[in-house]
């Protein structure tokens, strides 16, 4: 009588798992099927996710009510446990809150390229708890969410086009038409740089050798950092061309006179002799 | 030799190639034996308007400062490729070399020209589809957020057919520009559907587009009509390739920006 009470509870408890894989896929399969084109990466991600977690614990409900668990005894235990549970996973709770509230607020989605801090991205994953990027030196970042709820997070790929900034220090003795002139020749020749908006050469300031020359050109956001180093050379090689010599740091050092005189006698000063 | 001469199978035995010439475009294409090789470069310094393909004979190389593109495929006896002509793969804004004005209620036909594409087929598997002319990119739309990626041409607007026909390099689009407002219209750019228009050749090997109808009807507004027939100046009109995206449900696309009113 015992084993077979028992076949039973395994057979029902396997039905359940079947049943369970079973709506699983067809929840995957209608998702894939309703919302492939109507919901971004992210948002079909959530409502998979969702889904997902709430098949497994129907699941496991059904999976202990059939080998005779009774569940209310289980779920007021939960009760006592979830007292001593909200103390330990504070942390866990704050970054599913703040997880929730980034999936609603979407500074970013799956896909973009974002800067956090020093870490700069692809963000491949956006978890309940966590968020993980994959860094350009195909390192594996995980940033909890709460964190990035606090942080300021600089989403490089939200726009088509990317303005690239090259700082260039002018020397007072440059003709400076002609600098500008040139900057802008370059910005315009490569191939990489967009004809609208238009390259521009702006003035930031005066330092202690120069003006402060600012030039900015624009790419389509998958050309950036392609601009960004060629335009480099570019304007390198045009200034080197042109005889236009970049400024440099110089610190002048001057010793004063009897400090020279101590110098000259130390230096006729013979080394003591080694033991 | 015209452009259109370009167009249909070439055969080439193993071991032999083809040079092909348009605009700033040279491709070389070597057959080996289980393989094609395709090289290609944009000069910017030679810009040749007439179409020029010669044949390789074996043992054919390719220029060794290219590294070329291999295709592997079947063995057959007699290799044959197809080569096409195409429009631009991305809208393309033209700006007129000198401001062009509209006076009010009233229009104007202009031409402008736009580059070719060039499209090698084996059978009917797409091997290459490389533009004839460096071409720069440029963003259009009313701000930095919004908008399109496009390719950036510059035109001279004529407005008399003969004058394009003795500079006839890539293909000319008819657009007729319509003034509909009080006020004088400065035509700064236009946002051409190139990928949305349909290629024709006429019985001079002239290359067109469909004609456009740009209709400036209120102020910083404007609308571009696709005609949707062969274009009414090709005599003898033959359609030559299909347009590479379908036209806008509405067949009205939204202009914005690039044609200004003022006074």
């Amino acid at each position: 009588m015992y084993l077979e009470i028992e076949t039973k509870a395994v057979v029902e408890a396997t039905l359940v798992i079947a049943t369970g894989a079973v709506a699983a896929l067809l929840y995957r399969f209608m998702l894939r099927r309703t919302l492939q084109n109507r919901l971004s990466a992210q948002h079909r991600l959530i409502f998979w996710r969702v889904g997902q977690y709430t098949i497994v614990l129907l699941t496991l409900a059904g999976v202990l009510k059939a080998v005779g668990i009774d569940l209310s005894v289980l779920l007021g235990a939960a009760g006592v446990l979830t007292v001593a549970l909200a103390f330990a996973s504070q942390t866990s709770a704050s970054n599913l809150i703040s997880g929730l509230f980034l999936m609603g607020e979407q500074p970013f989605v799956i896909g973009d390229i974002i800067t956090v801090g020093e870490r700069t991205g692809e963000v491949i994953d956006v978890g309940l708890l966590s968020v993980t990027l994959r860094t350009f030196d195909n390192l594996c970042v995980r940033l909890p969410n709460e964190a990035l709820f606090k942080s300021e997070i600089i989403n490089c790929s939200r726009f088509p086009i990317r303005r690239c900034d090259l700082r260039i220090p002018g020397l007072y003795h440059h003709d400076t038409d002609l600098l500008r002139e040139l900057l802008l020749d370059v910005a315009y020749a490569n191939p990489t740089s967009l004809d609208e908006p238009k390259p521009q050469v702006l003035v930031e300031g005066m330092g202690p050798y120069g003006m402060h020359l600012k030039l900015s050109a624009w790419a389509a956001k998958d050309d950036y950092l392609t601009l960004f180093s060629s335009l480099h050379f570019d304007v390198l090689r045009a200034l080197r061309s042109a005889g236009i010599d970049l400024p440099y740091p110089v610190q002048m050092v001057g010793l004063p006179t009897e400090l020279n005189g101590i110098s000259e006698s130390a230096k006729r000063t013979s080394p003591p002799s080694q033991p | 030799m015209p452009t259109t001469s370009l167009l249909g199978k070439q055969q080439v035995p193993v071991g032999t190639g083809l040079r092909i010439r348009l605009g700033m475009l040279t491709l070389w294409v070597k057959r080996k034996p289980a393989e094609w090789q395709l090289a290609s470069e944009l000069d910017a310094t030679s810009d040749r308007p007439i179409a020029d393909i010669t044949q390789l004979e074996a043992p054919a190389e390719l220029p060794i400062p290219l590294s070329p593109a291999r295709f592997a495929c079947r063995t057959t006896e007699t290799p044959t490729l197809t080569l096409r002509l195409a429009l631009a793969d991305r809208h393309i804004v033209s700006r007129p070399a000198m401001r062009f004005r509209l006076l009010e209620k009233e229009q104007a036909d202009i031409f402008i020209g736009t580059p070719l594409w060039l499209q090698l087929f084996d059978g009917d598997r797409l091997l290459c589809d490389l533009p004839t002319r460096a071409l720069k990119s440029t963003w259009f739309g009313p701000d930095t957020r919004t908008g399109r990626l496009c390719y950036a041409t510059q035109t001279a607007a004529r407005v008399l057919l003969d004058d394009v026909l003795k500079r006839r390099t890539g293909v000319i689009t008819k657009v007729t520009v319509i003034n509909r407002t009080d006020r004088l219209f400065i035509f700064d750019r236009v946002n051409i559907p190139i990928p949305s228009l349909t290629m024709y050749s006429d019985t001079n090997g002239t290359i067109w587009t469909e004609d456009i109808v740009v209709a400036h009807d209120r102020e910083e507004h404007a609308t571009v009509q696709l005609r949707g027939t062969a274009p009414a100046l090709a005599e003898g009109a033959e359609l030559i390739a299909r347009a590479r995206q379908p036209a806008p449900t509405s067949v009205l696309v939204r202009a914005v920006k690039q044609l200004r009113a003022e006074r």
